[in-house]
């Protein structure tokens, strides 16, 4: 893991489970490959560095996060809140590691959120991986940035 | 009176629109800044502030409050912008552009409403701050 990078993305996903759920996080010991996820929030990172963030969720996992958001019954969200709530829970991860690394080499302009359904085959080529566990469920943590030049 | 949050995620505009309405204001939402000119153009009578995502397609945040600013009917409207850009040479940028206050993303429902209620709060003292 280049902790150089990831710490700041590790650190959006903390403040935002803290400030917004109420919530910990703690990174899982259980291998990345255990997870099944079905819902991936993507955010391309460019600039000054570039890359890839990604956020992978199972599909439970996906929904209790988007209704705690929401402050909503799981039941009620159709799938498409459910991937647009997905996709701004990586938007505010990225924003928010973005600004920890402005003046470093890595620091890199966001591009607007997407999200791919279904198991996510392709992957972020060498990104570090990490499996993180919250109330709501495990998810993945995949990111990759190059300073550019590299 | 109404406030208008505009914001290209429909979760967070429902998270806006939620705490407008426990703050007692009725929400107006837009999906970018375009749109929410044109809502302007429209109700700027109705409306007490708007909330402003910096990021979004179309017409971004900082280009719709530049706008906002240079309208002769609704340029006074309080302006709260709520944005994942955290870096101190955004907020800079926010507030020469006319922004009454800066809030980033993550936050939570009571940094939203104090917000807010600041940004109202602070634009009506300017009003009624006597001419010197």
């Amino acid at each position: 893991m280049n902790a150089d990078y990831v710490e700041p993305f590790l650190q959006g996903v903390t403040k935002l489970l803290s400030t917004m759920l109420g919530e910990g996080l703690s990174v899982s010991e259980a291998p990345p490959a255990d997870l099944e996820p079905t819902l991936t929030s993507i955010v391309d990172l460019s600039g000054k560095a570039s890359g890839q963030l990604a956020l992978s969720f199972p599909a439970t996992t996906a929904r209790a996060v988007v209704a705690a958001m929401l402050g909503a019954d799981e039941q009620s969200l159709d799938q498409e809140t459910v991937n647009d709530g997905a996709a701004e829970f990586a938007n505010i991860v990225a924003g928010f590691a973005k600004a920890r690394l402005a003046e470093t080499p890595y620091h890199f302009q966001l591009s607007p959120p997407r999200h791919e359904s279904g198991p996510w085959n392709s992957g972020i080529e060498e990104a570090s991986v990490l499996r993180l566990s919250s109330a709501f469920g495990d998810f993945l943590l995949q990111v990759r940035l190059v300073p550019s030049g590299q | 009176m109404k406030i208008l949050a505009v914001d290209d995620s429909m979760v967070m505009l429902k998270i806006l629109s939620s705490c407008v309405a426990t703050l007692g204001y009725e929400p107006l939402t837009a999906p970018n800044g375009k749109e929410a000119l044109d809502v302007l153009e429209r109700k700027s009578d109705e409306i007490a502030a708007v909330i402003l995502d910096w990021n979004m397609p179309v017409l971004g945040g900082l280009d719709t409050l530049r706008l906002i600013r240079a309208n002769d009917r609704f340029g006074d409207l309080p302006v709260l912008m709520v944005t994942t850009e955290s870096e101190r040479k955004n907020l800079i940028q926010a507030m020469r552009a006319g922004a009454n206050h800066y809030l980033t993303k993550p936050f939570s429902q009571q940094d939203l409403a104090t917000a807010i209620a600041e940004c109202i709060g602070a634009a009506q003292s300017k009003i009624k701050e006597p001419e010197k």
